[in-house]
């Protein structure tokens, strides 16, 4: 068994911290790397060693293989965990790591590149048994061809251009009758945005959900799952609010996912924590997506359901131990919520937005955690990833959860930069969100007009037009106290003493 | 005693405040209200008033103050009743009025995708900024039609930069 006392943690922001937490939790000493832009970042300071490796992009840091490489070696450390992001799912990284004789934290080269490629992905989920969304050949620019495997796949189906994206050449399509001039406009706009008339014909999901199941296998070959996490609300292909259970997965159908990942994770002799993504349509089928080779994002509300601290027992799993845990351990107990808190300004468009937090301070009480890279005064810097925290409330049930939720969020203060906060309050007072309805497209459906939404209303307009209108009064008052006094040294007391004279508010 | 115009882009209130007896007022329409407000920190204060508790942080910015409230931000211009009449007279505008589109982050503008004079609906894209590994669409606030344009693609700007001017 590898013996593991120093853990270099190559990666910055909340993730950083949050392995940092688990190598102090086990008595491992923690190697923080740094970029120039970080050098006074939370994870730093945090660390028990940290190491400059220069540059200021992630390109020129935290990217740059040799570098990590070099802080190990400088630092003895024996292993590296890569958090997500970044080298996380980088073969070749893992690969150096093999070839310098330092344990990368996570599964070997070989399944790392093997699962990152998604035609790879699809071919061994297939056979291991995992359902797939069904897709048909290419090319049915004859009408003939088409309505028969659109039949084949069942309606409605989706037209995709071969050589497409952006949604150019794209068409839903519900009946048979609507097939021939939809393949007809899909095949003239794909020519013309993509010089390409070639178009296939992909099962539609309506109503699609995000489901995954977190998945731990050791060197032992023992493989167990940890239950889902529903991430259904997304806002550029990208999670914001994250869930476990599922409100739709109940224990039979959790069972079945759960079983399906560990069967892929066994038929590719997958070693570490992992995730087994799948959509689930309105019908609660669900079809496999990828598999994500590392610790997710949203990782804390399973560890908030089961109990298990998945850090600890990636650790675990490097140092050649077996899982503290068998698949009859895992039971899962209340509901877990997870809002990321990004700098964002989300009435613009949700577009990242850079700051100083002039004021900051963390939600806390009953049921709440938070994982986060930053502290007050910090700079949220331009060159990377714009999410400031983690922000996870536990509850009995998923209401007292989002009850919870709206609570810490009310709490959370950020003053300096704007914030996905106030979207986060929105989302947990939302009678859909509240029912558990969900979908990938929720927030365009229930949030056409989110600048408008986010306004304030008029009572609260007033109320803070007042603020500015005290806060204003209240400064000029100041300032022309202080404009009168000749301010030397020698007299502050004597202008404490007129202030406090005045007896006004200050 | 101060009469102050607070404009917040969409809405222009006019309060009076005053200090009475040791105690600070502010008055809107005939309704008068006690304030106390403590300093927390550089910018932060701490504002009751009659006996709404509201904590905000307070940045200064070129035209006006920002000010933070729970989870949001706002921006209001703040000037004394009488100047504000005679600049309304003078025809002077504010910026909040100009409907500046402002550049959210550092960056690099990759394209634009308007030009002066045309009819833009709300949410529609001015132009499209790289920051943060992303591109991201910047889209009006409000329908209107385009005045000025003051960057081109290929720029860099800075946070806060005057992208696109409304009429």
């Amino acid at each position: 068994m590898a013996d593991i006392d120093k853990i270099l943690i190559a990666n910055r922001g909340e993730i950083a911290v949050r392995i940092i937490r688990a190598c102090r939790d086990a008595g491992i000493r923690s190697v923080a790397v740094y970029s120039d832009p970080d050098r006074t970042a939370f994870h730093v300071r945090l660390a028990h060693e940290a190491y400059a490796l220069g540059g200021t992009t992630s390109a020129e840091s935290y990217l740059v293989m040799e570098k990590i490489i070099e802080a190990a070696k400088k630092s003895g450390a024996q292993a590296i965990h890569p958090g997500y992001g970044f080298l996380s799912e980088n073969h070749k990284f893992a690969e150096l790591c093999d070839k310098e004789g330092i344990i990368f934290i996570g599964p070997s080269p070989e399944v790392i590149r093997l699962l990152g490629d998604k035609l790879e992905a699809r071919k061994m989920a297939e056979k291991a048994g995992l359902p797939l969304a069904p897709a048909g050949t290419q090319d049915v620019a004859d009408i003939g061809k088409a309505k028969k495997e659109a039949e084949k796949i069942g309606f409605p189906i989706l037209i995709k251009a071969a050589a497409g994206g952006g949604g150019k050449g794209m068409r839903i399509v519900h009946d048979a009758s609507e097939l021939e001039a939809a393949l007809r406009t899909a095949a003239s706009e794909a020519s013309s945005a993509f010089g390409d008339r070639r178009v296939y014909i992909e099962k539609y999901v309506t109503k699609p959900r995000h489901v995954e199941i977190q998945i731990l296998a050791d060197q032992h070959g023992n493989v167990i799952h940890l239950d889902e996490r529903e991430c259904s609300i997304q806002r550029r292909h990208q999670k914001v609010i994250e869930e476990s259970p599922s409100p739709v997965v109940d224990e039979d159908m959790r069972k079945r996912m759960g079983e399906a990942a560990v069967a892929i994770a066994k038929a590719t002799g997958y070693v570490g924590a992992g995730t087994v993504e799948f959509l689930v349509d309105a019908d609660l089928n669900y079809y496999f997506l990828e598999v994500n080779t590392r610790l997710q994002v949203e990782h804390p509300v399973t560890e908030l359901v089961t109990g298990v601290d998945l850090v600890q027992e990636m650790f675990r799993i490097a140092r050649g131990e077996k899982l503290s845990y068998t698949q009859k351990d895992i039971q899962h107990r209340g509901h877990a919520i997870e809002c990321r808190i990004y700098a964002e300004d989300v009435a613009a468009g949700f577009v990242p937005c850079t700051g100083h937090l002039a004021g900051y301070h963390e939600p806390a009480g009953p049921g709440v955690r938070i994982d986060s890279g930053f502290t007050i005064g910090d700079e949220i810097p331009v060159y990377y990833d714009p999410m400031i925290a983690k922000l996870c409330t536990w509850g009995e049930n998923r209401l007292q959860a989002i009850d919870r939720m709206y609570r810490a969020l009310h709490e959370y203060m950020i003053h300096g930069v704007d914030t996905t906060i106030g979207f986060g309050k929105l989302v947990m007072k939302n009678k859909k969100f509240r029912e558990g309805d969900l979908s990938t497209h929720f927030i365009a459906e229930q949030f056409p007009d989110l600048d408008v939404e986010l306004a304030y209303n008029e009572e609260d307009l007033l109320l803070t037009a007042e603020v500015a209108a005290i806060i204003d009064f209240h400064q000029k008052e100041r300032m022309a106290v202080l404009g009168t006094q000749k301010c030397k040294p020698d007299n502050v007391w004597k202008l404490a003493g007129r202030i406090k004279g005045l007896r006004k508010v200050w | 005693m101060r009469k102050l115009q607070v404009n917040s882009g969409t809405k222009t209130f006019q309060f009076e405040l005053e200090h009475y007896n040791g105690h600070l007022y502010i008055n809107e329409n005939g309704s008068r209200k006690i304030v106390d407000i403590k300093r927390l920190g550089l910018n932060r204060y701490s504002v009751i008033i009659d006996g709404r508790s509201i904590e905000v942080g307070v940045r200064r910015s070129e035209e006006g103050y920002q000010i933070f409230k729970n989870s949001q931000s706002s921006n209001f211009i703040v000037e004394d009743y009488d100047v504000a009449r005679i600049k309304k007279v003078a025809g002077i505008k504010d910026g909040v009025a100009a409907k500046n589109v402002l550049a959210p982050m550092p960056g690099l503008i990759v394209s634009i995708g308007c030009k002066g004079g045309d009819e833009i609906k709300k949410h529609d894209g001015l132009l499209v900024m790289e920051a943060m590994k992303m591109e991201n669409d910047i889209k009006a606030p409000v329908s209107g039609k385009v005045k000025n344009i003051f960057v081109e693609a290929g720029q860099s700007v800075d946070k806060g930069q005057k992208l696109v001017e409304f009429e």
